[in-house]
């Protein structure tokens, strides 16, 4: 066996939780169907059967619920990872989350913990309808406390999800449906991604492109393209938007001069506003073109198909929106 | 020109020029008067610019053809251009702006190549690499922070109010490096030069008291306490964390709370209450190469006591001239307070006390 393997972001996730539960018998999951049933999207399969159902809890059709148990296990000593099947259902538990699960380490003077993880999905690409495949992560950023992670890929989605159960402050995981049979190369030996580093995913000169969760791959094609017409683009993976790794984006926009940000929300009030607001405060004088935001519509997401495809930031966008800079 | 009015004018007179040299005309104005054989009309400008020369005065006859004044074209276009561009808004990027403005770079000169015409960073390197422009002096605007602010307003308060006078003497370390080293091998005691001296100076301010004061408007005030702040050196700025009561404290002791000062000064975890109240301040800088300086007294002290390096110098002693360390002691006191004779004596004393070590022990 090589240094590394080939497993997809599914089995990367199923990875992650399988060592850490090996590792901490503090770790618990929960959620719906993700026992007998070995979750929706298969992330799960299998644990039931290797730690037993006091570890892998199968729990009735209540996000609040599942987030206010986790939150109590957390608080108690456990190291819960609940799951709630779409992004969508997020909306149920948002006091549980926000106001409750955020707070808790401040309003104790640090005397509570939350060490919990809500893994999620969300499942725009894969024709789901408009209430099962919203994304939007800037509803969390009002929640200080509450950290983000929005894997890319199979090797970050692993190392990612074992510093989340590892670290002491809540952490919504917002995996990306459309990427869990992508496969990619994962290090046989154990390792853990830092929350809050970002990665430079591909080196260049002329375009700072931050790109987060799935539009990372779509950044990374239409970097290739673009290099056909001698525009060389930095893509840059945050991984994390809470905390938010700004060094590393802002020495690259002081290097390139420009800066084009693309994720899967909606534009309006989305990741792209509030990056584009810290650069223009931090680095105006480094700009050399006006900032671009490529996002979805301020529409819901459209259940036919071709609509939803045109919905969707992609490399084509991409590369139209840059080549406008030059 | 004399323009042919009609078929026979040969000639025309020169009546009045109603512009002056010098003036701007546009094409069509009237600029002079001409009397021709049979009628008198006004000449137009053939074209717009400035009347740079009038050949003829008024008066003049001058033949058909002839130049009468010139016009200069090019002049009144360059006035246009400069009007235009005062009222055009300039579209550069931040960066390109701000990379001119390094470079004393007017953007009107610049043609910009960005979308609409926007000029770019590239647009102005360019410009820079074909007028072979000098690369600017480096500068960094730092702006101040909260350290660097303390320091400089207490600095500047001592030297805007206080009368400082300075006095020095070299002062024989001989002895109390001796003792110093023993210590170490002895009692393997580790204790610092600046503890010695905030030592000394301790028990010498118990002899002079007026200088462990403070000058307060319309009187002086005479501390009983004798807390000595010693001036740390850290990346972050200058610290002057304060040993309380030295004069109850064992040298042992007074080595041991400046070694802590240090570091807690450095990791930047001192508390407010170890950097205030001080009544006297003593700076060594002894580890750098330096002979003598002339310390700011810290305010409200009265006086501050600065050691140089302290090294081998040849001495005379019994008219024998010996090899012995020497280092030079210098006292800024405030004037106000205190007069010359007496901050001598103080300075003595400390001589004194660190010719003969062992009185700091006791």
């Amino acid at each position: 066996m090589g240094d590394v393997m080939e497993l997809t972001y599914a089995e990367a996730l199923r990875e992650a939780l399988r060592e850490e539960m090996i590792r901490d018998e503090r770790v618990i999951i929960l959620g719906e169907e993700v026992g007998v049933f070995g979750g929706a999207y298969k992330v799960t399969r299998g644990l039931l059967e290797e730690f037993g159902s006091k570890r892998v809890i199968d729990t009735p059709i209540s996000e609040i619920a599942i987030v206010g148990s986790a939150i109590g296990m957390a608080l108690g000593g456990l190291k819960p990872v609940a799951e709630i099947m779409y992004m969508d259902f997020l909306t149920i538990c948002l006091d549980q989350l926000i106001t409750q699960a955020s707070k808790a380490r401040f309003m104790s003077g640090g005397k509570l913990k939350v060490p919990m993880v809500v893994r999620t999905q969300y499942s725009l690409g894969r024709i789901h309808g408009s209430q099962h495949s919203q994304f939007f992560p800037s509803w969390f950023l009002q929640a200080p406390g509450l950290y983000l992670a929005l894997p890319s890929n199979p090797k970050d989605a692993k190392g990612l999800l074992k510093a989340s159960i590892r670290e002491n402050n809540p952490i919504l995981f917002v995996e990306c449906g459309v990427l869990y049979r992508s496969k990619g190369e994962v290090p046989n030996e154990e390792y853990l991604t830092p929350l809050g580093k970002a990665e430079i995913r591909r080196k260049g000169e002329d375009i700072t492109i931050v790109a987060f969760s799935r539009c990372v791959n779509e950044a990374l094609k239409a970097s290739e393209e673009l290099s056909k017409e001698g525009i060389e683009a930095e893509v840059i993976d945050p991984k994390t938007l809470i905390p938010l790794d700004k060094e590393t984006i802002l020495s690259s926009i002081k290097k390139t001069g420009r800066l084009l940000i693309v994720s899967d929300d909606i534009k309006l009030g989305g990741i792209g506003a509030e990056i584009s607001s810290m650069v223009v405060e931090e680095a105006f004088d480094y700009l050399d073109a006006p900032i671009i935001r490529i996002g979805a519509p301020f529409i819901p997401v459209p259940f036919s198909q071709k609509l939803e495809q045109e919905y969707m930031p992609n490399a084509d966008k991409i590369v139209r929106e840059v080549k406008r800079l030059w | 020109m004399m323009p042919r009015y009609d078929p026979v004018m040969e000639k025309g007179k020169i009546v009045e020029w109603i512009k002056k040299e010098g003036e701007f005309v546009n094409k069509g104005e009237a600029i002079v008067i001409i009397e021709g054989e049979k009628t008198t009309f006004e000449l137009e400008a053939p074209s717009s610019g400035k009347l740079t020369k009038i050949l003829y005065e008024q008066g003049s006859d001058v033949n058909v053809g002839e130049i009468i004044a010139l016009i200069d074209e090019e002049l009144v276009e360059k006035v246009e251009r400069i009007e235009k561009v005062e009222f055009k808004e300039i579209k550069a990027t931040p960066r390109a702006k701000r990379l001119a403005q390094q470079y004393n770079i007017d953007l009107s000169l610049i043609k910009g190549s960005g979308p609409e015409g926007r000029i770019i960073e590239e647009d102005v390197l360019e410009y820079i690499k074909k007028e072979k422009l000098e690369a600017p002096l480096e500068e960094e605007l730092k702006p101040l922070d909260s350290i660097r602010k303390t320091i400089a307003e207490r600095l500047s308060f001592s030297h805007k109010n206080y009368v400082s006078a300075a006095i020095f003497s070299e002062s024989d370390f001989e002895e109390l490096m001796k003792l110093k080293s023993s210590l170490k091998e002895k009692m393997n005691k580790n204790i610092s030069i600046t503890a010695f001296l905030v030592k000394a100076c301790s028990i010498a301010l118990k002899d002079f008291p007026m200088i462990n004061s403070s000058w307060e408007e319309d009187k002086i005030r005479i501390h009983k306490k004798i807390n000595i702040a010693v001036g740390i050196d850290t990346p972050r700025g200058l610290f002057a964390p304060v040993i309380h009561e030295c004069d109850k404290r064992s040298l042992e002791e007074i080595s041991k709370v400046i070694e802590d000062y240090a570091n807690r000064a450095r990791e930047g975890t001192l508390r407010i209450e170890e950097l205030t109240n001080s009544t006297f301040t003593v700076s060594n800088l002894g580890s750098y190469d330096v002979e003598l300086f002339l310390p700011v007294i810290n305010p409200p002290n009265c006086a501050i006591l600065g050691l140089g390096r302290i090294s081998k110098r040849p001495t005379v002693i019994d008219d024998k001239i010996v090899l012995r360390f020497k280092g030079n002691l210098s006292l800024i006191f405030d004037h106000r307070i205190i007069d010359g004779a007496p901050a001598a004596s103080f300075l003595g004393r400390i001589k004194e006390l660190i010719e003969n070590p062992y009185m700091l022990l006791v």
